[in-house]
């Protein structure tokens, strides 16, 4: 009785524990996605005054556009130049603007913004940092590549897991199945009991992993390891964390006994 | 019309095989009576369990016509073939308990699938497992079983619903004397005392069975009525 019981809820914890893993993984990209976001500018140098409404109006990516204020330079040239110089200065100093975007940027949309950003009169430069840009993007480009092959990896083994188990039920499950059909149960009778072990072993095995993923929450390690790389993600969000896993678990297992239903049935057809 | 003269199984030109091969059963005739115990005797290999496998809809047949209480077993619906089963008690050679489950709800397996309630269904299967000496016994699991008490037990279960017809194939093959005497007396006794119609493929049938009953031989996929077989011997073997 725990034995069958047991394949399923092993075969079912393996797949789970891995897709909380690789939605941690997921997590923690897009937090690195958006604190580059949040950290990334562009600076656009203007010999005119821009209206700071305007330009983010026209321009969709545009986040913020805030003037630089050109004070603090002069402040630093003040021991250097005499009060006339720094006047000159003053005046002929151009509009400084640090650009926020509200997405990470792909080479070329960066290309792209560029060129419009330096059509807007007056626009004498505008400086991507397009070099630190790529090299990061890259990187964050391999994050991703790296998770989605570790996504399919979980879809091949839980696949391999779900096809093993499917053998296991036709062997278990099916022998029952015939003989309560010998007696004439109606198909409803013979696949409720499937039915019922489906739920029960989709539902202990998502509770173990919920546990486990609380256990490591908890416990702290796990944090200070993406501490150390500055990130702050949750490792475990109760609620949809939760019923992400239950639905997931419940789907797998309905698709094992519904299968297991379709081959008893045909054998059934008269 | 009288009981006994219901006719509950009748075959008209029969012919069964497994997928695309050669027929087992050829060509075969004949009517079985509401009350009639039968015996369908051969060698091994003869096709006596896939005939008695025919009358409950485990194996579709080739050619002919099968009526079993009133229903033909051709192009049956799924429904239709589960509630004819539920008419019929089935003993089988291997016993075929459901592992998981005790010798009670095994037992108890034709009960449910009728509907009764758990109340009704634990004291009918309480009264079988008397009846085969296995009610100390209720609590266990199959594998936990000799193999005449697992038959015992499978016999409990094809008399718990009081079937129309009782199946049996090899009910006593290698089993003790104890076990195959109570298979016996309770494949007798539901049919003297319930007019229960029985079917029953054996190599040999017991020497001391104290009941009338009617004698099909197989050989070579030719069902043959004994009796009929007899009177012939003195004109032309007529088969059936």
């Amino acid at each position: 009785m725990l034995r069958e019981h047991l394949s399923l809820i092993v075969a079912l914890f393996t797949i789970l524990f891995t897709l909380q893993v690789y939605f941690i993984i997921d997590r923690t990209i897009d937090i690195y996605e958006q604190t580059l976001r949040d950290n990334y500018s562009m600076v656009l140098v203007s010999k005119e005054d821009l209206k700071t409404d305007l330009v983010k109006s026209q321009f969709k990516l545009v986040e913020k556009f805030d003037p630089v204020d050109p004070q603090k330079v002069i402040e630093r040239l003040k021991d250097e130049l005499n009060k006339e110089d720094l006047g000159v200065l003053r005046e002929n100093l151009p509009k400084f603007y640090r650009v926020f975007l509200n997405i990470y940027p792909t080479p070329d949309e960066l290309k792209i913004l560029k060129i419009q950003l330096e059509k807007i009169d007056g626009v004498v430069r505008v400086e991507t940092y397009s070099k630190t840009h790529d090299q990061i993007f890259k990187l964050l480009i391999l994050f991703k590549e790296i998770s989605n092959v570790f996504l399919l990896a979980i879809f091949l083994v839980s696949a391999l897991l779900v096809i093993k188990e499917m053998r296991i039920w036709q062997f278990e499950h099916v022998e029952r199945m015939n003989i309560m059909a010998l007696f004439g149960a109606p198909l409803w009778m013979r696949s409720a009991v499937l039915f019922k072990v489906a739920v029960i072993d989709a539902f202990i095995s998502s509770v173990l992993v919920v546990v486990s993923f609380i256990i490591l929450d908890l416990n702290g390690w796990l944090h200070e390891l993406f501490s150390m790389i500055s990130i702050d993600v949750d490792i475990f969000e109760f609620f949809e964390d939760t019923v992400n896993l239950l639905s997931i678990s419940i789907l797998i297992s309905l698709v094992l006994a519904i299968v297991t239903i379709l081959q008893n049935k045909d054998k059934n057809n008269y | 019309m009288l009981l006994e003269e219901q006719i509950v199984i009748s075959a008209k030109n029969m012919s069964l095989s497994y997928v695309d091969g050669d027929p087992i059963i050829k060509n075969a005739s004949f009517q079985v009576r509401r009350g009639e115990f039968v015996f369908i005797t051969g060698p091994s290999g003869s096709g006596k369990s896939t005939l008695l496998k025919s009358l409950y809809g485990d194996i579709k047949l080739k050619e002919g016509e099968l009526l079993v209480t009133n229903t033909a077993l051709t192009n049956l619906k799924e429904s239709v073939l589960m509630t004819l089963r539920q008419h019929i008690g089935i003993v089988f050679q291997d016993y075929k308990l459901i592992k998981e489950w005790t010798i009670e709800k095994n037992v108890m397996l034709p009960l449910l699938i009728a509907g009764y309630s758990r109340r009704v269904c634990e004291a009918q299967v309480d009264k079988l497992l008397a009846h085969v000496d296995l009610l100390h016994r209720k609590g266990k699991f199959p594998v936990e079983l000799s193999g005449g008490e697992q038959q015992r037990a499978a016999m409990a279960r094809a008399l718990a619903h009081n079937p129309m017809m009782i199946l049996a194939d090899e009910p006593t093959g290698n089993l003790d004397r104890y076990s195959s005497n109570v298979i016996w007396d309770l494949l007798i006794g539901a049919n003297k005392q319930l007019q229960t119609t029985v079917v029953v493929v054996t190599h040999d049938i017991p020497s001391a069975i104290n009941v009338k009953y009617t004698h099909y031989t197989l050989n070579g996929g030719v069902v043959m009525n004994e009796q009929d077989r007899y009177n012939n011997n003195n004109q032309n073997g007529k088969r059936v």
